[in-house]
């Protein structure tokens, strides 16, 4: 293997796509090390269905279709922020948690409808002096599963904002670089209007006014004042109005140097727009596309970045892992690869290893037990106590079989009811046979008393020796020789 | 920097791979054989401790048998204890006993690291003093073992006169 061979980040590919307006958009981005690539853009034409474009673009899961989905390819979706509010809370800067907290105290105060209809995700911005801003977006559950259903066929990996799109796409593919800025980007029936604040989407609008309230005018931007006709004077008016009251809701009244920024293409119609914005008194200004900042074998000119601007910035937040954006779907959709990589836990792999890990576990933890519990009765064995005690039981266990008992000996012989018997002498010794002495009316007596003896528990063998008759009273004299438990065994002794 | 190769990153699994069958096989081994060795003298440990450890009923028997019993002392110290003992016990059940002997210690076969020391005595009492002494007897605290008992009777007196006998006995206490 080479020496200089070294792991390089594969590449990524993102295809995302939006309704805009009436039309289906969808553009796809090649990311590696060093550039980002539009591979291909795509658009439908009014009120295209959106399983069929996804199949156009070589995206649709589409099993009835039999195709598989690419799974190296990361589909996004956009959804349309018409549907959606912004609101604006102030908390002290405290971690996630806490904020969480203070959020849903106060959300069920913002929002006007019950918390449970409503769908609320929240971001916090930089605090400043031990303040932070906290961003909600908030939209009609109702409304975000009906959309979730009409996408599930594309199977998308993530479903965006596509007003979090504009400000991406402004700051990636616009040069937008602004710290606090208002971002209009202009459709042909409704504006969409972004507050960006540190490079992220704040708080958005969409107006009802769009470049089609707009009737053509002068040629020339400069000389809008003179040529207006009474239509274009009114819409001009009423667009300027609705900013007003855009830049009022987003508590913006007095920034009269605030940065309002049109998204354009480069045409003159978004510039004579522009320049309406300025003299109602904003600090409004065009941005086109850097050309420099994406690459495209199609050539795409600066038209075509503006035209595709909100699914260039849906992919361009896929692709960056960077980007917090507010995952509005996060508890309604989770898409087919993630539930997979959930299942993957159930997988006989992960499956196996855990079984493997929980194996070395138990024979960690039972060689632990076995090492503290030897550990344990070492020391307990180890204590002076504990062993005198030992040796102590030792002793009287070994005393208790040296100590014959000689009561008992004495009381089973002497119990005898044989009438006529009468003994002379015992003699016990450890290791001999214990030997007793004695004199019997008759030999029969004597034999009478011998049986009484191996009757009793602990005598056995019992002889008798020498049994004679004496010449003076004609008594007979006997001697029995017998065994007392275990006392009469060759070393038995201590 | 080229990417790495399928090859490349199947060959670095392997090694991986290798890598800790190696370490689990060379640790392992060790650690399995000091775990033999743990259980090994973990049982022998438990063996002792059951010895100790017995039940009430088998405690029960034992006292009644040796109901009192003090640890052995040195030699020096132990005999006279267990003279003076036998000879209190004498006196309680009223015999008086001729002096008593105390023998030479010998090696014990049951208990290694302790000798047997035994004391002789000889004495003449009625049969009934004898039955208190032997009674009494289980009662001393260093007594180890009975060795030896004899009885004897005068045979000149007829049997109702034989109350008065003639005893003979060595008893035994361990020494360390």
């Amino acid at each position: 293997m080479s020496s200089s061979s070294a792991y390089t980040k594969p590449e990524q590919f993102v295809v995302a796509v939006t309704r805009d307006e009436d039309m289906l958009k969808a553009v796809e981005l090649r990311k590696d090390d060093q550039s980002l690539e539009v591979l291909w853009v795509k658009s439908t034409e009014a009120n295209g269905d959106w399983s069929a474009f996804a199949a156009e673009c070589g995206v649709l899961s589409g099993t009835s279709r039999g195709k598989k989905p690419d799974r190296n390819k990361i589909v996004t979706v956009g959804f349309g922020s018409a549907g959606v509010a912004f609101y604006h809370i102030e908390a002290p800067a405290v971690d996630r948690e806490d904020a969480a907290a203070i959020v849903k105290m106060q959300v069920e105060n913002l929002l006007p409808l019950p918390a449970d209809q409503i769908e609320v995700v929240w971001r916090t911005r930089p605090s400043v002096n031990g303040k932070a801003g906290i961003t909600l977006a908030a939209a009609k559950k109702e409304l975000l599963q009906k959309f979730v259903e009409s996408v599930r066929c594309i199977e998308p990996r993530t479903i965006l904002l596509n007003c979090e799109a504009v400000v991406k796409a402004w700051r990636a593919f616009f040069g937008g670089d602004e710290k606090t800025a208002v971002v209009v980007s202009l459709g042909a029936r409704n504006s969409q209007v972004c507050l960006a604040e540190d490079g992220q989407l704040s708080s958005a609008v969409v107006l009802d006014v769009g470049m089609e309230d707009f009737p053509e005018g002068p040629d020339e931007p400069g000389d809008y004042e003179e040529g207006l006709s009474p239509e274009q004077a009114e819409a001009a008016d009423r667009f300027c109005k609705d900013m007003g009251s855009v830049l009022e809701s987003f508590g913006l009244t007095d920034a009269k140097d605030l940065p309002i920024v049109v998204l354009s293409g480069g045409s003159s119609d978004i510039e004579r727009v522009v320049a309406y914005l300025k003299s109602a008194g904003m600090n409004a200004a065009s941005a086109s596309p850097e050309l420099g900042s994406i690459t495209s074998q199609d050539g795409l000119n600066a038209e075509d970045l503006y035209e595709y601007r909100v699914p260039l910035g849906l992919a361009a937040m896929a692709i960056d892992d960077s980007t917090e954006g507010l995952k509005l779907f996060e508890s309604l959709y989770v898409a087919a690869g993630e539930e997979k990589k959930k299942g993957g836990l159930y997988s006989r792999r992960v499956a196996g290893a855990i079984a493997a890990v929980m194996l070395v576990a138990l024979l960690l933890t039972a060689y632990l037990v076995d090492a503290a519990t030897y550990k344990r009765l070492s020391a307990l064995e180890s204590q002076p106590r504990f062993k005198e005690a030992g040796q102590r039981y030792e002793l009287m266990k070994i005393a208790a079989q040296q100590r014959p008992d000689l009561m008992e000996l004495l009381s089973d012989i002497n119990s005898s009811e044989i009438k006529g018997i009468t003994l002379d002498s015992l003699w016990f010794r450890k290791g001999q046979l214990v030997t007793i002495t004695g004199q019997a009316q008759s030999t029969e007596q004597t034999y009478e008393f011998q049986k009484y003896l191996l009757g009793k528990s602990g005598i056995k063998e019992v002889n008798l020796e020498h049994p004679a008759k004496a010449d003076k009273d004609r008594k007979v004299k006997f001697t029995m020789k017998f065994h007392y438990k275990q006392y009469t065994k060759k070393n038995t002794g201590l | 920097m080229s990417k790495l190769s399928e090859k490349d990153i199947r060959t670095i699994r392997i090694g991986a791979i290798c890598a800790v069958a190696i370490a689990v096989f060379a640790f392992g081994i060790k650690w399995l054989e000091n775990w033999s060795s743990v259980r090994k003298s973990l049982s022998q440990t438990r063996s002792r401790l059951s010895e100790v450890a017995v039940d009430e009923s088998k405690l029960a028997s034992l006292m009644s048998i040796v109901p009192i019993f003090e640890v052995p002392q040195i030699e020096e110290k132990q005999k006279f204890l267990f003279r003076d003992k036998i000879n209190e016990q004498l006196k309680k059940a009223r015999i008086e006993s001729e002096p008593l002997q105390i023998q030479n210690v010998r090696k014990a076969r049951q208990t290694p690291g302790y000798k047997v020391l035994p004391i002789k005595f000889k004495a003449k009492c009625r049969f009934e003093q004898l039955l208190d002494f032997l009674t009494s007897l289980k009662e001393n605290p260093y007594l180890a073992g009975v060795d030896e008992l004899k009885i004897q009777c005068d045979t000149k007196q007829t049997p109702e006169k034989r109350q008065d006998v003639t005893v003979e006995m060595t008893v035994s206490t361990l020494v360390k």
